[in-house]
């Protein structure tokens, strides 16, 4: 074995490199622009797990393509290979290794779902109210009393407090205790809206909630004076019919002041109010 | 209308004149006691008036009730015309289509009868799909020839002493069509039939790759035409392609390997055969009456009532399926549970039985008591789409999240029922082509064991975004994770039996190798899928398609087809061709990781799964056109290579060399006996002496007889 290891660890070294070829941001990009404080970790870790996968990747092709190349049998001769029928030391090693692994990154996913889902501090949040339905998507803000806006339009640094419903299944009914005679029922979709890395269904009968905090403005005037409009979508992420890949209306991420003048007007989309910078 | 005398012994003959009589006198005696039965019954059905009805009864091609009816007679009448009345005593394929022609009608009829005597609308499509498709499927399983020995039993009926084995073995190809006792027949029936199931759910996949290949609907009317596909081709890939095909492996394998002559119940494995191809029929027979579209998943409530949309008559027909397929997934697992521990050769202890053995054991056992989980959850959806129950509909005490538990405690472990037994094959296609034992043999089959357990408390690592109980998810994070370890230790024990061993390339050699690539990433991935933050952000995306066919693809195809090749010569007595053997392996390696590598970053730039149209997508990163487009490169260059595997496998199994009994000098009881094996396996009932993977020494697994006993005893041997 020991006058292999140093070709092995070759091998491991070239397949690692050319492995990680796909993740150089020139080659592909693989994340779009991140908007949410909380997307950073998700980041992070999926870097972390990316660089893992790689290095066992790796080990793994090394110990074939090295056995493909060297271990070959003779033409001709058709003999056995030695008959090792195990090696616990070896065993116990590739046991103990990859379960102090996954536990480590569980540890450390739990840590970042905990941290995902802190209640900020008072004061920094604005409550959402997300209406899915077939096939569109609604937006209240309890507390400027705007129901229905068609956009999804949000301040920056404020965690927005999502709490999704998907319509049908009355609420009211469940709570009092009083069925409802059977109203028409929607289906599950899912809020997701993927440069902020986090989604939840939307299910009947269920409000559902999700917490990120917009980080990035994607419209308004940039400092050169012109005017910019990163186009985000919020996209369904559970088939919900004939109308599921439609699904999908924008977000735009604004300054504190632009948002406070929306909730004003609040029938304005994202199309209107980028139409309307002066820029 | 002649014909009326024929002369015919035994044995089928053909009057095409005849028959078209008689299809036409069908048609007519059907529709006219239809159009009685419904002036007596005085009702409309539907919103036909009497006069349209009649009109309708001329219009040929116009596909509605009173023609559907008719035209059933006529088919009926067509075989009567043609075989005469020989096809109601000979079982077989004929007479399956005979019976269940007569069963459907039976069940449609006797459905719309209960219904008028209890004052409902005589007609009514959902009760009907159901009750006359499952009439149906008995009247296909009596033409077969399922039933025959057991109603012989029950109705008290002479049956012989010792079994004449006449619908044991094969003698011609016919012999594949009829309800076969023999465990080779039946093993090589499941694995026609699966790859002919995988031809149709592999050309649903290229018609989806040709709509995605650009942005814009193309080749589809709409989104819900779409969503057919994939639920189409993903029910018939799972159910009809790759839990039968291994089915079909062990089914022909495991029983040699065991040292058996045969499963315990040969006559139920023959059932378990014959339940699935109709099952897949009615599948794909949805297409005509309105497909299913709600994904293989069907989550409710969009299956079961379809929110403001209306649910396709099709779905109900899924419903009914999944059941049959299902029923013949649990009889097989059953007959493999009692064979393996009741039927092996004396000296075969559970530490000396091949580790396919090993994979297929657990696999019965996780398919014993996952199964019933899906049936109960269709169940489910079928009373609420056909009955107008409540079980998802929250205001009347239902929950969909509750759909989505029941349905995921099976199918998560329906991944390891579509894995196992592609890691038993791997582990004796490494062994047996790099000639060295297996590495860590008993951690193999512990881990193995490890998984199938493991298996059933991971499942909800599907709802981490569905809303459920939040203290669910972490736990089954870590129980998720924790699966890596046994995979690895497989992963790793391969790679370790290839280290220094005298490594063949051989097309299954091969095809293993690529396993080895192509199932790791498949699994790295699922790691990352188990970090509940990371999931979250993909979950639903194309960076789960990506991870599905890696594993499903890049794992249980691989393996599948690793498998057919190594053995293919004691299968079919033939030797496959190397060359095209090698040609598919580099076209299917290449073809998938072009297919489904670019599918990770067009799911983490945000392209949701199940999309028949990504035009907004592109707008905001184009690049994912160009990428969908060589995803769909890739999807034809796979294609290529299945046309060459199946060409290969047809010429070769028709024409090509003889092979030997042992070609790859492997150690297992099946590379003992001929190729193909003797009607029985064995001359005489082998004995065990030692472990199944002694390569490198002279150690020897069993001692066979090469010619049978002076005195062949009948009461050796199953005869179950």
């Amino acid at each position: 074995m020991n006058k292999h290891i140093p070709k092995l660890l070759a091998y491991m070294v070239v397949i690692g490199f050319l492995s990680s070829i796909i993740f150089w941001p020139p080659v592909i990009k693989w994340l779009p622009e991140r908007i949410s404080q909380e997307g950073k970790d998700i980041d992070v870790i999926m870097w972390a797990m990316v660089i893992l996968s790689i290095v066992i990747l790796a080990i793994v092709m090394a110990l074939v393509m090295y056995s493909i190349r060297h271990f070959k049998a003779v033409p001709g001769e058709d003999i056995d290979g030695p008959p090792n029928h195990g090696h616990m030391p070896t065993e116990i090693v590739w046991i103990v290794i990859p379960t102090i692994i996954v536990v480590v990154i569980s540890i450390w996913s739990g840590v970042i779902l905990a941290n995902a889902e802190e209640t900020p501090p008072a004061g920094s949040s604005i409550d959402i109210g997300v209406d899915a339905y077939q096939f569109g998507w609604n937006f209240d803000y309890p507390k400027y009393s705007i129901k229905g806006a068609a956009n999804l339009v949000m301040p920056i640094g404020k965690t927005a407090m999502f709490k999704i419903k998907a319509r049908g299944g009355d609420l009211e009914a469940i709570e009092s205790g009083k069925p409802k005679p059977d109203e028409e029922s929607d289906v599950i979709h899912s809020f997701w809206v993927p440069e902020a890395r986090l989604k939840e269904d939307a299910v009947p009968g269920y409000t559902t909630d999700t917490q990120w905090t917009p980080n990035k403005i994607t419209l308004g005037v940039n400092s050169d004076g012109k005017k910019f409009w990163h186009k985000i979508d919020v996209v369904c992420a559970e088939l919900c019919g004939s109308g599921h890949n439609a699904m999908r209306t924008h977000v735009c991420i604004v300054s504190e002041k632009a948002f406070t003048a929306w909730t004003k007007e609040p029938t304005k989309t994202c199309d209107d109010l980028y139409k309307e910078l002066n820029a | 209308m002649t014909g009326a005398v024929a002369t015919h012994d035994s044995g089928t003959s053909f009057h095409g004149k005849r028959a078209i009589a008689w299809a036409i006198l069908g048609y007519m005696l059907a529709s006219i006691v239809l159009y009685g039965f419904r002036s007596w019954a005085g009702k409309e059905w539907g919103d036909v008036s009497t006069w349209e009805s009649i009109r309708q009864l001329l219009g040929f091609w116009e596909y509605d009730k009173m023609t559907l009816v008719g035209a059933v007679g006529g088919f009926l009448g067509f075989f009567n015309g043609l075989i005469g009345s020989h096809i109601y005593k000979q079982a077989g394929a004929w007479r399956s289509l005979f019976g269940a022609t007569i069963g459907y009608a039976v069940g449609a009829a006797g459905t719309m009868i209960v219904r008028e005597l209890f004052n409902k609308s005589a007609y009514s499509d959902r009760p009907i799909i159901v009750f006359a498709s499952v009439a149906c499927m008995l009247g296909y399983l009596w033409g077969v020839g399922a039933f025959t020995y057991w109603w012989d039993y029950i109705a008290g009926k002479a049956t012989p002493e010792h079994e004449d084995h006449s619908g044991h073995g094969a003698k011609s190809w016919k012999s594949y069509f009829t309800f076969n006792t023999d465990h080779k027949v039946i093993g090589i029936q499941y694995i026609v039939t699966t790859f002919a199931f995988m031809i149709i759910g592999g050309l649903l996949a290229e018609y989806m790759r040709a709509e995605l290949a650009n942005p814009g609907l193309q080749y589809v009317k709409d989104g819900q035409a779409f969503n057919a596909l994939f639920s189409v081709h993903a029910i018939i890939m799972i159910f009809l392609f790759i839990i039968p095909v291994f089915a079909g492996i062990a089914n022909y394998v495991v029983p040699i390997m065991l040292g058996a002559p045969d499963m315990a119940f040969p006559r139920l494995n023959a059932l378990s055969f014959w339940l699935l191809p109709f099952g897949g029929f009615l599948f794909l027979a949805s297409f005509l009456i309105g497909p299913f579209a709600a994904g293989w998943t069907n989550y409710a409530p969009l299956s079961s009532t379809g929110g403001q949309g209306v649910v396709p008559l099709g779905a109900t027909l899924f419903a009914v399926g999944v059941q049959i397929v299902g029923a013949s997934s649990i009889l097989t697992a059953i007959n493999f549970i009692v064979t393996i521990i009741a039927m092996r050769a004396p000296g075969l202890t559970m530490w000396r039985m091949p580790l396919l053995v090993w994979a297929n054991f657990t696999t019965s056992l996780l398919v014993v008591f996952g199964t019933p989980f899906i049936a109960g959850s269709q169940f489910m959806v079928m009373f609420d789409q056909v009955m107008g129950t409540k079980f998802f509909t929250t205001v009347a005490g239902g929950d969909p999240i509750m759909y989505q538990h029941v349905f995921w405690f099976y199918s998560h472990p329906a991944v390891y029922i579509m894995m196992l037994p592609g890691f038993g094959i791997i582990s004796e296609i490494i062994s047996t082509h790099a000639r060295k034992p297996i590495f860590g043999y008993r951690a193999i089959a512990g881990s193995t064991l490890a998984i199938g357990l493991l298996g059933f408390s991971v499942w909800a690592h599907h709802m981490f975004t569905s809303g459920m109980g939040a203290g669910l998810r972490v736990p089954m994070m870590i129980t998720t994770m924790l699966i890596a370890v046994p995979t690895g230790i497989k992963v790793l024990g391969w790679a370790a039996t290839l280290w220094n061993g005298r490594i063949h390339m051989t097309t299954a050699m091969m095809f293993a190798l690529g396993f080895m690539f192509t199932f790791t990433v498949g699994g790295l991935t699922g790691i990352m899928l188990a970090s509940i933050p990371f999931d979250i952000s993909v979950s639903d995306s194309y960076f789960v398609v990506a991870h599905i066919h890696y594993v499903l693809f890049g794992g249980s195809v691989m393996t599948i087809l690793a498998g057919i090749y190594h053995w293919f010569p004691k299968m079919t007595g033939k030797m496959y061709n190397e060359t095209l053997g090698k040609w598919h392996f580099w076209l299917t390696f290449i073809g998938l990781n072009v297919t489904f590598f670019p599918m990770h970053w067009i799911g983490t730039l945000g392209m949701p799964r199940r999309v028949a149209d990504y035009s907004a997508l592109v707008e905001i990163h184009p690049q994912v056109h160009m990428w969908n487009f060589i995803v769909t490169l890739g999807a034809l260059m796979q294609a290529v290579g299945f046309a060459i595997f199946f060409y290969n496998m047809v010429n070769s199994w028709a024409r090509g060399p003889k092979a030997v009994g042992n070609p790859w000098r492997s150690r297992t009881l099946e590379w003992l006996v001929s190729s193909p094996p003797p009607l029985f396996n064995f001359y005489d009932t082998p004995k065990v002496v030692g472990g199944p993977y002694g390569f490198g020494t002279d150690s020897v697994h069993a001692i066979v007889a090469d010619k049978p006993p002076a005195h062949h005893d009948h009461s050796e041997g199953g005869h179950a």
